[in-house]
C-alpha cells in the first residue's frame, strides 16, 4: 500500500515542490539571521568568549541590543511558523478534497492506518524535499558563508538542526493532519 | 443449492436524539441467496443507503440482527468487520470514489494490497478484472480521463477484486445517463452467473428493474413489496 501511496504523492509533485520551496525559504531565513545573531552575541567585543582574531571583525560593528535580538529571532520564528502552517493548510485542504475517496478506502476494507499513509507520504515528501534543498544550498556554501561573514563553524549546527526539524515536523504534521481535518470539520 | 449470503432480521435504525429523532428503518426483514440480483427501490430518504451501511458494518443497528455469510455483523470486532469488508463484501458507490492520483489499474489493486497480496498477484488480478469490464485499453489512465460509465466499471472491478460473496451497490447509476445506466446494470446482471456473487442494489430508477431477479420496495422504513421477476 505504501508503494501506491508513494506513487500518488509523487503525482502531486507541483504541490510538493511548492510546499518544499516555502519551507526551504523560511528555513534559510531562519538559518541566516540566527547565525548572524549568534555570532554577534557570542563573539562580540563585549563578550568574554571573544577570541583574539575576532576583535578586528567586530571593531566597528554595533552589538545588537537584547530587544533587537529578540525581534529578529521572533520574526524568523514567525516566518518558519507561517511556512509550517502553509504546509499544514495545504495538507488539510488536500484531505478535505479527498475525504470521500479516503472514506471509500475504509469502506472497501483498507485499514485506517493504511489510509493515513496517503497524506503522510505527501507531507513527508514535501518535508524531505525542503530538507534536501536546505542541505543542498547551505552545506556547500557554508565555507564561503563562514568566511564572508567571518563566522564560526558552530553555526553549522543550526543548519543541520533546521534540516532535521523540517523533516520531523513534516512527519508529525502528516500524522496529525487527519485529526486536525476532523476537528476543523 | 441456494445458500443465504445475507439475512436481515427485524432491523431498526434511527438518527438523532429526543424530539429530533427520526426512525429510518422500522423492522426490516430481507434475505439474499447466492446468484441473486436484488434491486431495492424506494424514494429518497427512505433508508435504502442506510441498509447498505448497516450491512457493511459502517454504522450499528439499534435493534435486530444482520448476518453476512453466517457472521453476525453486530457481534464483530472492528478487525473482523474490516475483514468482512475486505473479503466478503464489495461496495460500489454512486459517485465512483476512485483515487484520482492513481490509474484505473492501481485503483483496482488497492483492495488486493489491503489483504496482503503481492504486487505481481494484485496486478494480474486487477488486469483480469479490467479486461472483464472491457477496459483493458484504459488500464493506465487516470480516472479523470475516463467517462462516468468507465469510472463506474473501474469501481465495479475494484469491488470484485477480492472475490466477494455480496456486492452492495449504492445507486451505481445515479450519476449516469439512461444509456450508460443500462450498460452498467446489464453488465452487473451478468456477474452472478460469471462469479459466485449476489448483488443488492439500491436505486430509484424503475426502468432498470428489468435486469433484477427480485425487486423489493422500501417504504416508510419497511420492506413492503417483494416480487420475483
Amino acid at each position: 500500500m505504501s508503494n501506491l501511496a508513494f506513487k500518488m504523492a509523487l503525482r502531486d509533485w507541483k504541490k510538493i515542490i511548492l510546499i518544499a520551496i516555502v519551507l526551504a525559504f523560511a528555513g534559510s531565513m531562519f538559518i541566516y539571521y540566527n547565525t548572524v545573531m549568534f555570532e554577534m552575541r557570542h563573539f562580540s567585543p563585549n563578550n568574554i568568549n571573544m577570541e583574539e582574531s575576532d576583535a578586528e571583525k567586530f571593531r566597528d560593528m554595533k552589538v545588537p541590543t537584547t530587544k533587537s535580538e529578540m525581534l529578529v529571532a521572533a520574526m524568523t520564528m514567525l516566518i518558519v511558523l507561517a511556512a509550517v502552517l502553509f504546509q499544514l493548510n495545504m495538507l488539510v485542504v488536500d484531505m478535505i478534497n479527498k475525504k470521500k475517496e479516503y472514506y471509500a478506502l475504509q469502506v472497501i476494507g483498507v485499514s485506517e492506518e493504511q489510509v493515513e499513509l496517503f497524506p503522510l507520504l505527501y507531507s513527508i515528501l514535501a518535508g524531505a524535499l525542503a530538507s534536501l534543498i536546505i542541505a543542498a544550498v547551505w552545506i556547500p556554501i557554508f565555507p564561503y558563508f563562514k568566511s564572508a561573514l567571518n563566522i564560526h563553524a558552530i553555526s553549522l549546527g543550526l543548519i543541520i538542526l533546521v534540516i532535521i526539524l523540517f523533516f520531523v515536523m513534516s512527519t508529525i504534521i502528516g500524522v496529525k493532519a487527519r485529526e486536525i481535518t476532523d476537528y476543523m470539520q | 443449492m441456494n445458500r443465504e449470503f445475507l439475512t436481515i432480521n427485524d432491523v431498526y435504525k434511527g438518527f438523532g436524539e429526543g424530539d429530533n429523532r427520526v426512525e429510518i428503518l422500522k423492522g426490516v426483514n430481507l434475505n439474499l441467496t447466492n446468484g441473486e440480483f436484488v434491486m431495492m427501490l424506494g424514494p429518497s430518504g427512505s433508508g435504502k443507503s442506510t441498509i447498505l451501511h448497516l450491512i457493511a458494518g459502517l454504522t450499528p443497528v439499534d435493534r435486530g440482527q444482520i448476518e453476512v455469510c453466517g457472521v453476525n455483523v453486530q457481534k464483530c470486532s472492528t478487525n473482523k468487520i474490516l475483514e468482512l469488508r475486505r473479503r466478503t463484501i464489495g461496495y460500489v458507490f454512486q459517485d465512483f470514489r476512485l483515487l484520482q492520483g492513481l490509474t484505473a489499474l492501481e485503483n483496482v489493486m488497492v483492495p488486493l494490497y489491503a489483504v496482503g497480496r503481492s504486487r505481481s498477484v494484485a496486478k494480474k488480478r486487477a488486469e483480469e478484472l479490467l479486461e472483464l469490464m472491457e477496459l483493458s485499453h484504459r488500464m493506465h489512465h487516470s480516472p479523470r480521463k475516463l467517462s462516468g460509465g468507465e469510472q463506474q466499471r473501474v469501481g465495479i472491478a475494484r469491488a470484485l477484486a477480492n472475490e466477494p460473496k455480496i456486492i452492495l451497490a449504492d445507486e451505481p447509476t445515479g450519476n449516469l445517463d439512461q444509456r450508460l445506466s443500462d450498460g452498467i446494470i446489464k453488465m452487473l446482471s451478468t456477474l452472478p452467473q460469471k462469479m459466485e456473487v449476489s448483488i443488492l442494489m439500491v436505486t430509484h430508477n424503475q426502468q432498470l428493474t428489468k435486469y433484477a431477479t427480485r425487486i423489493v420496495g422500501l417504504t416508510d422504513g419497511q420492506i413492503e413489496v417483494q416480487s420475483n421477476v
